[in-house]
Formats: C-alpha cells, structure tokens, sequence
C-alpha cells in the first residue's frame, strides 16, 4: 500500500538479455566514437594546415574583395566553435560507451548512471546540431 | 536453491535517476529520428526533382550540356540522392523504435520492451558502425590507388 513509484522503480532490474544488448550497443558506440575522433583528429589537421596556409589562401580572395577580410575571423571563430562541439559531442558518445560498459562489467550502479548520463547529454547536443542542420538545409534548399 | 546462475550478474536497477536519465535520451532520440525522417524526405525531394532540375537547365544552354546527358546526369543524381535517403532513414527508424519501445518501457515497467529498445539502440549503432568501415574502406581503396596511379604516372 504505502509503496510509491520509486521503490516499484528500484525494483526494476536490467535483466541478463538486456545488459548484453546494452554492452553490444555500447562496443558499437565506442567503435564509432573512436572513428568519430579521427575525423575530428583530420578535421583539426585541415584546420591548422588552413591557419598556416592562410595568408596564401586569403590574399587572393581578399584582393579581389576587400570586405572579405573582416570574415576571415568569423570563419575562424565559427571553425574553433564546430571543432569544440564536435568534439565534446564525441567525448560524450565515447563516455556513454566506456561508463556503461565498464558499469554493467562491474555491476557499478553509479557508473552505470554516468554513462547513461552521458549518453542523455550526447542525444541533448545532436538533437540541437540536427535541428540546426535542418534550418540549414531547408534555407539551401529554398 | 531455485536462483539461476545469470541472476547475480545483473545486479543493475533502473532506479529513479537512471531512469530519469532514460526518460531524457528517449525524448531526445524521438526529436533527432523526427529530424532525421524530415531530413529524408528533403533528400528524397532533391532526388525526385534533380532530373527535371537538371533538365531545365541544359534547355536554357547551360553550360553546352546536350539533353541526353542532363537526363543521365539527372539520372545518376536521382539514384544517388534516393541511396543516401534510404542510407539515412534505417537509423533514423531505429532510433525512433528506440525511443518509443523505452518511453513505452519506462511507462509501464516493461522488461521485455525495455530489451527490444535496447536492441534498437544497438542496431542504430551497428548500422552506422558498418556504414563508417565501409566508407573507410573506399578512403583505403582510393589512397591504394591513388599511390599506385602516382607510382605508375
């Protein structure tokens, strides 16, 4: 009778099928994390190639137009803010991976709870980068 | 006397806070697959649409390409763009199963869908996983061909 939501809750276990599944999903994401940081890894490279290369690439096109130069900073800006969301996105998908696995393989309920934490904060972020992807398309497309 | 030997092993609860955190990441996962399935169809407007596009373009002289290689053009793009929206939309159904089948678990307590969401999840990650070593896999192919054409060159 005086049994609330919570202790039915407690009750509720991950079950042996499930905890094999959730690890399996779990090696999955972290493959694709690992991918995922060395996209980023050739993304930096680019980046610092373009940066070193810059003066080349920019006075080009800065000749032709001058008021290009005052978006060679936006450019950058908006670069370094895509390299550090991108990269906190693949450090979370990689700490869901890493957190929950290691929490089901040492049956740690609190980094159990980290890793899917974590993967709540990786969904919370591409959720905001799709959406922006697709205002970005539907403006490309329109 | 009666415990089987898979029940100590599994000793994780979905307590309130993990939950929580589920509850979270399904909201979340339905968003980014609702996303994604509009993603789709863009893509697969661009592909209907890509043949008439580049039609009307060779009409208006374009850039000297003749009619029949604007349609195989058309063709060739149409194809292309239906392949990456159908590439597209397998996780993006996934991820919605996933989402779904653990709002529903987490509801009612349900074990088995709690299992079948799960599964999901894993075959989102799965897909995508093969989708990244096959595409590493032509990046492999192009450099070995690439150094092998400079050698021969």
């Amino acid at each position: 009778m005086e049994q609330n939501t919570e202790q039915s809750l407690l009750e509720w276990r991950v079950d042996y099928d499930g905890g094999n599944i959730l690890k399996e999903t779990t090696r999955w994401a972290r493959f694709v994390s690992i991918v995922s940081f060395i996209g980023l890894g050739i993304c930096i490279i680019v980046f610092l190639v373009f940066l070193a290369a810059g003066d080349a690439i920019w006075g080009y096109y800065t000749r032709l137009f001058p008021a290009l130069e005052a978006f060679r900073a936006a450019f950058i800006l908006l670069c370094l803010i895509f390299l550090g969301v991108f990269t906190w996105v693949v450090v979370l998908l990689y700490r869901f991976a890493t957190l929950t696995r290691k929490g089901i393989d040492t049956q740690d309920q609190n980094l159990f709870n980290q890793g899917l934490r974590a993967g709540k904060t990786y969904f919370l972020l591409s959720a905001i980068l799709a959406i922006i992807g697709l205002l970005f398309s539907l403006r490309n497309l329109f | 006397m009666e415990q089987n030997t898979q029940a100590p092993l599994f000793e994780l609860q979905v307590d309130h806070q993990s939950s929580s955190y589920l509850a979270d990441t399904a909201r979340w996962a339905k968003f980014i697959a609702i996303v994604g399935f509009v993603l789709c169809g863009l893509i697969l407007l661009v592909a209907i649409f890509a043949g008439s596009m580049l039609a009307s373009f060779s009409r208006f002289g374009g850039g000297g390409v003749d009619g029949v290689a604007a349609a195989g053009l058309g063709g060739f793009v149409t194809v292309v763009y239906i392949l990456i929206g159908l590439l597209y939309f397998f996780p993006c159904l996934y991820l919605f199963n996933f989402a779904t089948k653990m709002q529903v678990a987490l509801r009612n307590n349900d074990q088995e869908q709690l299992g079948q969401s799960f599964r999901n999840l894993k075959a989102c990650y799965r897909f995508i996983g093969v989708l990244l070593i096959i595409y590493l896999g032509f990046i492999a192919l192009a450099l070995i061909f690439g150094v092998i054409g400079a050698a021969f060159h």
